[in-house]
């Protein structure tokens, strides 16, 4: 061992014995995923472990002592073995967020298994089915909000179908000294108990006074009288609030966590939002982004200057930097109430600007779907996607910029786009998109959404296209304030799915909760008195989720990928985790493969904790 | 001290569950079915105005339960120039029969002015425009009935100072006592105003007029009281 190996020894010892280790990837200098050795046996320790995120000291959870833990670096259709040792005083289970594994290896205590005992160790053993950026964490009571997650890389069989020469993992995620039990207790007490962020009286007046004409004075009025009456707070995108610190690979805005590149250089970040209560918008000024995976799942690369990163979800993408400057990566949570932070840089100790986080965004009723909008149009998203009867038109020109245009129009965001809900996927028949379509070459002003989006299917389905879309990236459609924001309505798988069968039967989720009391609920029933949803072995069945409250929910389905309904027919993306934004309703088809009692759940952990989680039964 | 507060009352808990039929399981499997709870107590200390000497008051308000059904606690004291003028407790089973709404039903106890023993029942929740609602009629050991209706509503002056205007009137549906005709017979208008330093410590000033509409000669004149206090959360 040479001296310097020794010396960054003794400094990592050290630094373990004030707290917890730094994990080998998760150092202020991003460890290139090229640098972890693929293995098929993993050992993982749970442990009680003194953390200082703040400047003050703190108590987590960690895996095998650090926060995060320890990426596991896997190879596509290898037998692993990990075993995981129980050192808390409470019962856990790891869950492998994203992969396919039998029932009894899916980690959820009381659920597809006892659950691990404090002192025991239990071996999970499963073959790996896929490729690609998932991760692991705790699925009992509310650990994960404590530290206790990771990352998982499974490089493909077959190389991806997009070159890139350097890899870095970008864990998201957010702390609270307080422990997650205590957060959950508060939120219990005061509806809007970390909530510093609401409309005041003066502010409101001022409003008013600011408003340009009695006109849009009676608006404002109207607005905030709604809100009242429905008893909810235009501001709450998030339970959390100013106590929340935002890490990236577990490290705060100030440690200044760097990636480095060498200019020209292809480099591919995978994102990864393990936050229990936050989701995030990615941006990285100054350079675009190509999303080439979502969820792990490859898509049609999609060029984009932000994306939204519902917690749970991954997003891996392809950024080129070639000057030999510092560029940031800036994370500011969708309720604007802080930001993790890294940098992507040729060498280390360099910085680069940090936008502003913008104002804190407020909800709108039209954002709510009232003040006269439809939402039967919601019906329509559906519509879109049916790809029977389309297929084999005639004459259809392929060319890739009208497919960008289509898939980009049955996402367009009707009410503000800047603001507030660019992950939405709905197409909403309403003037706007009338006139987006006027827009579009070789389209119809007098066409309507719903079947517009129906040449893009047919596209998917024409015979003598390759399954294997075309390399060349799409481009989001840019935003009024000149970004490119990725929407869900853009994520096309890259290859055919399987399973291209109309839906036998539609099951309905209704996405529910009293935000005053704090509880969350589907269908209107907590999982404690509410029966498992039965689905059947190789059934194809469509799952509607309705959200009937003022959050985004992102929804996680265990054991299976649901196929987005996105318009993009037989190509709709796989996702594990699926953010369904509020008052909107999102489609998804699915076939299990997999037989057992499997998790549904809104992956805000606060949420599923109190209620909105459900069995779903296969058999 | 608040990290702590969790073990403290864990006892409790056991025994509000076994008392509401509840299962008190810990973390785990039903997590959704854990026992809350939440305290607000409110001490100020101030004037009455036409009276010697300072006056102090002590509020007690709050639950412990589930999310549907819960035991509700309520204190109220008031004393004047050294004398304890009014005590009362009121524990109630409630029960969410609404989102935002719970029904609740017990007793109450006064101590001051002069003992007696009531049969609660009333609704509290939260009205449309947010406003905070508690009503509730009282059946007392003698018979006679009364009721009170409170309404409340924070206005937000910065998102830590906060003012509230309060309404809290007594009815009467006979003649509870030689003061008191049928009707409203006391009426507390008030305005709180608070600052949180956290949503948990919150110092205050409360100013409120107290009007007895149907009194009888020799009934009370109307008073406004003046008091500066702490509201905590626990």
């Amino acid at each position: 061992m040479d001296e310097l190996k020794r010396r960054s020894l003794q400094s990592l010892l050290s630094l373990g014995a004030l707290g917890a280790l730094p994990p080998a990837w998760a150092q202020l200098r991003a460890v290139e995923i090229g640098a972890v050795p693929v293995d098929r046996t993993y050992d993982l320790t749970i442990a009680e472990t003194a953390l200082n995120i703040t400047g003050k000291p703190a108590m987590g959870i960690t895996i095998n002592g650090t926060m995060p833990g320890p990426v596991l670096r896997f190879r596509e259709g290898d037998e692993v073995v990990i075993r995981v040792t129980n050192q808390l005083r409470e019962i856990t289970g790891v869950h492998w967020h994203g992969l396919l594994v039998p029932n009894s290896e899916d980690g959820v205590p009381g659920v597809t298994f006892p659950g691990i005992q404090p002192g025991e160790t239990f071996t999970y053993r499963f073959k790996l089915r896929q490729s690609g950026t998932y991760w692991y964490h705790s699925h009992a009571a509310l650990q994960e909000a404590a530290g206790y997650f990771a990352p998982i890389v499974i490089d493909p069989i077959t190389p991806d179908p997009f070159k890139y020469d350097r890899e870095y993992i970008v864990m998201l995620s957010d702390w609270n000294d307080t422990p997650p039990q205590q957060v959950l207790a508060n939120l219990k007490k005061v509806d809007g108990f970390y909530n510093y962020r609401r409309i005041t009286t003066p502010q409101f007046l001022a409003q008013l006074r600011n408003a340009p004409d009695k006109k849009a004075r009676e608006a404002i009025w109207n607005d905030r009288m709604e809100w009242a009456k429905m008893r909810m707070d235009p501001t709450d995108f998030s339970d959390g609030g100013d106590e929340w610190t935002f890490l990236m690979a577990g490290k705060k805005p100030a440690e200044n966590w760097t990636a480095l590149f060498k200019p020209g250089e292809r480099v591919r970040l995978r994102f990864i939002n393990a936050s229990p209560m936050n989701m995030f918008d990615v941006r990285i000024p100054g350079l675009p982004m190509t999303v080439v995976q979502a969820d792990g799942q490859n898509v049609s690369p999609v060029e984009v200057d932000e994306f939204r990163i519902g917690n749970g979800e991954t997003y891996d993408v392809i950024v080129q930097p070639k000057e030999a400057k510092a560029y940031s990566i800036f994370v500011p949570t969708i309720a604007r109430i802080g930001y993790a932070l890294g940098t992507l840089a040729p060498e280390l100790g360099m910085s680069a600007p940090v936008p502003a986080m913008g104002p804190k965004p407020v909800r709108t009723m039209a954002d709510m779907g009232m003040a006269g909008m439809d939402m039967s149009g919601a019906a329509s998203t559906s519509g879109a996607a049916d790809a029977s009867g389309m297929a084999g038109m005639p004459g259809m020109d392929t060319k890739p910029a009208a497919n960008a245009a289509m898939a980009g129009m049955a996402g367009m965001d009707m009410g503000k786009p800047a603001a507030n809900t660019p992950g939405a996927s709905m197409a909403m028949p309403s003037k706007p998109a009338d006139k987006a379509m006027a827009d579009m070459p070789g389209m119809s002003a007098s066409g309507k959404p719903a079947p517009a989006a129906k040449p893009a299917d047919s596209m998917a389905g024409m015979p003598g296209m390759s399954d294997q879309t075309a390399a060349a990236p799409i481009t989001a459609p840019m935003d009024e304030d000149g970004l490119r924001r990725l929407k869900y309505a853009l994520l096309r798988a890259a290859t055919r799915n399987a399973d291209n069968r109309a839906p036998e039967r539609e099951l309905l989720v209704r996405l529910t909760g009293d935000m005053t009391r704090y509880f969350w609920s589907m269908n209107d029933k907590k999982l404690s008195n509410a029966k498992p949803f039965k689905i059947g072995l190789g059934e194809r069945v469509r799952i509607k989720m309705v959200n009937e409250t003022m959050m985004e929910h992102p929804m996680h389905l265990h054991g299976v990928f649901m196929e987005l309904v996105n318009g993009n027919g037989a190509f709709g993306p796989r996702k594990h985790t699926i953010i369904v934004p509020p008052a909107q309703t999102v489609e998804l088809d699915v076939t299990y493969e997999d037989e057992g009692t499997w998790a549904f759940h809104c992956h805000l952990f606060y949420h599923a904790a109190t209620g909105m989680m459900r069995l779903v039964e296969v058999a | 001290m608040t990290n702590n507060y969790p073990q403290q009352i864990a006892s409790l808990r056991w025994l509000v569950a076994a008392a509401l039929g509840l299962s008190a399981l810990s973390a785990q499997a039903m997590e959704d079915e854990s026992i809350y709870s939440y305290t607000r107590v409110e001490a100020g200390t101030g004037k009455i105005r036409g009276q010697a000497g300072s006056s102090q008051s002590f509020n007690v308000d709050g639950w412990i339960g589930g999310d549907f059904n819960r035991l509700w606690y309520q204190f109220d004291g008031e004393r004047a120039g050294g004398r304890t003028e009014a005590a009362e407790l009121q524990l109630l089973y409630g029960r969410y029969i609404a989102p935002f709404w719970d029904a609740q039903v017990g007793l109450r106890r006064d101590e001051r002015p002069g003992q007696r023993t009531y049969l609660a029942v009333g609704v509290r929740g939260l009205a449309p425009y947010a406003f905070d609602v508690d009503l509730k009629l009282f059946v007392r050991d003698d018979g006679k009935v009364s009721a009170r209706t409170r309404f409340e509503n924070d206005f937000l002056l910065t998102n830590r100072f906060i003012a509230r205007p309060y309404i809290n009137v007594e009815w009467s549906a006979s003649n509870l006592d030689a003061t008191v005709r049928r009707g409203p017979y006391q009426t507390d208008v008030g305005l709180q105003a608070r600052y949180e330093f956290n949503r948990q410590f919150a110092p205050y000033v409360d100013v409120s007029r107290t009007f007895y509409p149907r009194a009888q000669s020799g009934g009370q004149r109307p008073a406004t009281t003046v008091r500066a206090g702490l509201r905590l959360i626990f």
